[in-house]
């Protein structure tokens, strides 16, 4: 299906960091994750990928058309919610709806008190008086209810407690089951929403470590635990972060299928198990290169 | 069709669904030429994504054991058990192997274990008539 | 566009009615009032208008929204410049309330016309200085301004109110008709010119504003 972003090479540089040549693509139905350690660039990709200021370099298509001669039309279709609520801090939620209304073709006032109501979002209390788990979900209530084909949501989960960030998840599914709308989202893992992301994207020191299908990348890298002695030398050596303690050692193995025969002996002997790796260990272990 | 995901199985979340499918197949539950759920329908009871039912599908699909018609949906292929009964016992030896292998450090011989399920079926039986 | 602009409309319309407030009590007073009110409270007024309603302003709220950079630009400068009208205007209908269809009320309209020309750039200057440097940046420059503004017309004030030279020196000034058509011209035009670049330098400028 045709994409509904896509972004070649963008570089953005200003004092002190520099984003480099970061590459993605979104299709319909699709929800990616961009992940990584604080300052690797996950906002301002998302910012630039929101049109909220020129890439220094590189191509950006949204829905076919650039910032440049399409902004109106892009912005229209883009629900964008910033880490940071740009939001009138003396409206109230129902006057910043009023606010932003006239501007969008498709907006659905129904959708949104809709959405106050669901997410217990005061409506009228000043948008400064709100919580900040509030000030998100109302970012994200006004984001929805423009009727948009794509969402951009950076850090959406900062703040939200667990039932709220289970709304989310469970938004965000019903947002892109249609097979026609897409999102990403930038987020920390421990924040949860991996669960949702089905491709991932780490950003690590403003450059892309590793783009690749979620579930693809969690069947390559595993946990190799095994017996002292039980893996022969070169078959050890494949493995990176090792731990070892008194009663076992273990390793992070990034391609499993290609070691899974050599594994077979160990693991069929009882010598060797494989455990599931998390999606934080293979991004700590990449940004950090231990 | 009984159908969960679970997110600390070793195996992919597709992979899971084309399991559990094949299963329900394999034992009558899903009979030939029955639809299957709709990928968005399944994506969203399993609160996974459509990508991910949409790959299952297509592996099922690519084994033969689905028939996907464009816009109708998703139907049970006029498959072969011997096949899928032949998939299946490939998987049993597997497992098998590990039994035997860690029955072995407990002296337990595949003798034993040949009489262990001889006495399952026994009780199968029993309980059966 | 009419919601951005009712919202930064605030700041101009309560500005204004302390002005009308402030400029009734000087004419009803003392005729001579007005004299001030026409040299320097427009200078302090029409820049603390544009100063508070961009301090109040989220030009990352409206970079969200599906509006085009040039449009919000436009939008505000006309506000602007609309404003400067109303304040000659107001300045005019007082004068002739004060001294009806006198020569007297045709030396002082001719003064306020020819100082309200410069009003309009004025305003966009304020625009673009904020839009280049940061409503929080400008606040203390405008502020210094409007203070020295408020010296000047003291200054002013004292000398054109002495007794003697006041009203004769008012009275004496009549400006010749084409002035009183070219200089509001020139700084409607001097205006349109500045609008031109406006869009220009906040676009520039706009990012070095939001990077983290």
């Amino acid at each position: 299906m045709d994409p509904m972003l896509e972004a070649r090479d963008l570089c953005k540089s200003y004092e002190g960091f520099s984003l480099a040549k970061v590459s993605l693509t979104l299709s319909p139905g699709g929800i990616l994750g961009v992940f990584g350690p604080n300052g690797a660039g996950k906002t301002t990709l998302i910012k630039l990928l929101a049109g909220q200021f020129p890439a220094d370099a590189g191509d950006l298509r949204l829905f076919h058309l650039g910032y440049d001669e399409g902004e109106r039309e892009i912005k229209d279709r883009v629900g964008y919610c910033p880490q940071e609520p740009p939001y009138y801090p003396d409206y109230t939620p129902v006057e910043l709806a009023r606010f932003a209304a006239p501007f969008y073709s498709r907006w659905d006032g129904a959708c949104f008190y809709g959405l106050l109501d669901r997410f217990r979002i005061s409506a009228h209390k000043k948008f400064r008086h709100l919580s900040a788990g509030q000030k998100t979900l109302f970012s994200l209530s006004l984001a929805l209810s423009h009727q948009p084909d794509l969402l951009l949501l950076d850090e959406p989960a900062a703040g939200l407690d667990d039932a709220n960030r289970r709304f989310l998840q469970d938004t965000l599914r019903a947002f892109v089951g249609g097979g026609e709308k897409a999102v990403l989202i930038s987020s920390h893992v421990s924040d949860g929403l991996d669960e949702v992301a089905e491709r991932v994207l780490f950003l690590g020191r403003g450059a892309p470590i590793l783009a690749a299908d979620k579930e693809e990348l969690l069947a390559r890298w595993k946990w190799v635990h095994f017996r002292e002695g039980a893996l022969d030398g070169a078959l050890a050596a494949r493995l990176t972060a090792m731990r070892h303690h008194p009663f076992g050692n273990s390793g992070l193995c990034s391609d499993f299928p290609a070691m899974s025969a050599s594994l077979a002996d160990a693991l069929a002997a009882g010598d060797a198990r494989v455990e599931n790796a998390r999606l934080s260990d293979v991004l700590v272990h990449l940004t950090q290169g231990g | 069709m009984f159908i969960t995901l679970s997110p600390t199985s070793p195996d992919p979340m597709y992979k899971q669904i084309t399991d559990q499918v094949r299963d329900a197949i394999a034992s009558g539950e899903l009979a030939a030429n029955e639809k299957l759920p709709s990928i968005r329908e399944l994506a969203e009871a399993l609160k996974t994504s459509v990508i991910t039912v949409k790959r299952a599908y297509l592996d099922l699909e690519g084994e033969g054991c689905i028939i996907t018609r464009a816009g109708l949906g998703s139907f049970v292929a006029a498959i072969d058990p011997s096949r899928l009964r032949a998939r299946k016992l490939e998987e049993f030896r597997i497992e098998l192997d590990r039994i035997v292998r860690t029955g072995a450090k407990f002296s337990i011989r595949p003798d034993d274990l040949v009489r262990l399920i001889r006495g399952i079926k026994e009780e199968h039986d029993g309980s059966d008539a | 566009m009419l919601a951005i602009v009712r919202r930064s409309s605030f700041f101009y319309v309560t500005h204004f009615l302390t002005y009308v407030m402030m400029s009734l009590v000087e004419t009803v007073a003392g005729r001579r009032g007005i004299a001030v009110f026409i040299v320097s409270m427009a200078f302090i007024w029409l820049p603390s208008s544009v100063l508070w309603s961009e301090r109040n302003e989220s030009y990352a709220f409206l970079r969200l929204l599906p509006v085009r950079d040039r449009d919000v630009v436009r939008a505000k400068l006309l506000l602007g410049l609309g404003a400067a009208a109303v304040y000659w205007l107001w300045l005019s209908l007082l004068a002739l309330a004060a001294w009806g269809a006198t020569p007297g009320f045709f030396a002082r309209f001719s003064l306020i016309t020819v100082v309200a020309s410069s009003w309009p750039p004025l305003v966009a200057l304020c625009y673009m200085g904020i839009w280049q440097r940061g409503a929080r940046a400008m606040t203390f420059p405008l502020l210094t301004l409007m203070v020295v503004a408020f010296i000047g017309a003291v200054g002013f004030g004292r000398i054109i109110l002495s007794p003697g030279r006041g009203d004769v020196l008012l009275g004496r000034i009549s400006v010749p008709w084409p002035l009183l058509l070219l200089l509001p011209a020139a700084g409607l035009a001097l205006f349109l010119l500045l609008a031109r670049v406006a869009p220009r330098i906040k676009w520039k400028n706009d990012e070095h504003l939001q990077l983290p």
